[in-house]
């Protein structure tokens, strides 16, 4: 009975380690924090979207005092393209204030709002498949195939170079970058371990 | 200190409703609980009971001390679970926890016949086996079960799915698509439907240790001997495999939650709740 105790925990173990090392590269998480002059996600989201959809997920909250509106958009990921899902509850109390999302805005952010965006990329050109979520009231679709492209008008000296993939937070009236997280897109191998 | 064993107590007789209460109060499309208390949608973020204990290798004291400031009322939450459990057993796990509940009662509506008996695996070994690396993991740099596998982000996703689509998006992943089967294969389908607690729930597995902690004050479930005839219908309903039968009845407390079904099976009342005498 005991060895049978302890082989079932080294398989435990060996399984669990085995979940705990490997990584599925169709979806990744960053948090961040929404502030005035600007932050970056602690490590790049690393994502393998050439064999279809790859979700980012990023979760932020808003560091006083900035308040205002923000833009969401894709840089420098061209041949994506991504529909964007805001986190919301089902039945909303009037408990806590919440931003409101639309357009790939965030409309009214107050200091300590938080703010949970599922970004859903796919190559362009691909074909909804049934297996997607259906047309969404509220997700925002957006196609950005260039370096900076679609990034939000006005005051661009404002805005950082793009150097990479990335998803990035503006606020609306000053172009001021509030958050950027990094992508890093993978090969169709697929996986990779925690730390490569 | 004795319990009088004849006469079920109020929370033996509604924890089903005390379950479906807490379902409401902390799973959507309410969430009534987790929206008073945070600016947070579900049990991510303020709530999470599960990230804060982990420690990444590399981290300073600011950073673990930044994790708990940053859920805090996981924090809260779980000591409050463990300090509860320390000295009237795990009422969480049985009359309070929402994702176990909403297995467990999510389980009773299906049929007996696609039900999965899993009591033929010990649950400790694969508890600790799944603790241990959840632990340590992170600590030494190669990985993390937290988040990636969670049963307090898939259940009340699963819940807020047919409302909104964020949390939809949640299961087209193929860590979601893991987890869904991992809450269906070990809660929904599993007999008593707590099998996921009993193998997979980090909080389960450290209220289960201290659980073993009871001294003389501490209530727990526990058989009269001398009343006890080993007909084994305690082990029938136990949801967690935790009663072994021989010539009597005996209560593992490491995986006991006081549901206290065995009670109410017991036809010579030889099992109560309370101090040990």
């Amino acid at each position: 009975m005991k060895t049978a105790h302890i082989v079932i925990f080294v398989l435990a173990v060996a399984l669990s380690l085995l979940a705990a090392t490997y990584r599925f590269n169709d979806s990744a998480h960053a948090m961040g924090v929404l502030k005035k002059g600007g932050s970056m996600a602690r490590h790049p989201a690393v994502l393998n979207s050439r064999d279809g959809r790859a979700t980012l997920i990023v979760t932020a909250r808003v560091v006083p005092p900035y308040r205002g509106d923000a833009r969401v958009v894709l840089e420098g990921a061209p041949g994506h393209t991504c529909t964007m899902y805001n986190a919301e509850p089902a039945v909303r109390f009037p408990f806590h204030h919440r931003p409101a999302f639309a357009g790939s805005v965030y409309s009214d952010l107050r200091p300590h709002d938080k703010v949970a965006l599922w970004v859903v990329l796919k190559p362009a050109g691909e074909v909804a498949t049934a297996a997607g979520p259906p047309p969404a009231s509220d997700a925002t679709d957006c196609c950005l195939t260039g370096e900076g492209e679609g990034a939000p008008v006005g005051a661009p000296s404002r805005r950082p170079r793009v150097s990479g993939p990335q998803l990035a937070f503006y606020d609306l009236k000053s172009n001021e970058r509030l958050l950027a997280v990094p992508i890093r897109f993978v090969g169709r191998e697929g996986g990779e371990r925690h730390g490569k | 200190m004795g319990n009088d064993a004849t006469k079920p107590s109020f929370l033996s007789r509604h924890r089903t409703g005390i379950l479906l209460g807490s379902l409401l109060l902390f799973l959507p499309p309410l969430a009534v609980i987790i929206q008073a208390t945070s600016a947070d949608v579900d049990l991510c973020g303020t709530w999470c009971p599960r990230m804060f204990f982990v420690v990444r290798n590399g981290a300073g004291i600011g950073e673990i001390i930044g994790g708990m400031a940053r859920s805090y009322m996981g924090v809260a939450l779980v000591v409050a679970i463990l300090l509860t459990t320390l000295f009237l057993g795990r009422y969480w796990c049985s009359h309070l926890c929402p994702v176990g509940g909403a297995t467990e009662l999510g389980g009773r509506l299906l049929p007996r016949f696609l039900k999965i008996d899993y009591s033929g695996i010990p649950a400790a070994p694969v508890r600790y086996g799944y603790l241990a690396v959840y632990l340590a993991a992170p600590l030494i740099g190669i990985g993390s079960l937290c988040c990636s596998y969670c049963n307090f982000a898939t259940i009340p996703r699963l819940f807020g799915a047919p409302f909104v689509e964020a949390d939809m998006i949640y299961f087209f992943r193929t860590a979601g698509l893991i987890n869904l089967g991992l809450m269906v294969a070990l809660g929904f389908l599993a007999r008593g439907g707590r099998a996921y607690c009993n193998f997979l729930c980090p909080i389960g597995a450290l209220d289960a240790l201290v659980s073993r902690f009871r001294g003389r004050f501490g209530r727990r479930m526990q058989v009269t001997a001398d009343r006890c005839t080993g007909c084994g219908q305690c082990r029938a309903v136990c949801p967690t495999w935790a009663i072994e039968v021989g010539e009597r009845a005996a209560i593992d407390q490491l995986s006991c939650m006081p549901c206290r079904e065995c009670e109410k099976a017991c036809p010579e009342g030889a099992i109560r709740y309370g101090t040990s005498d």
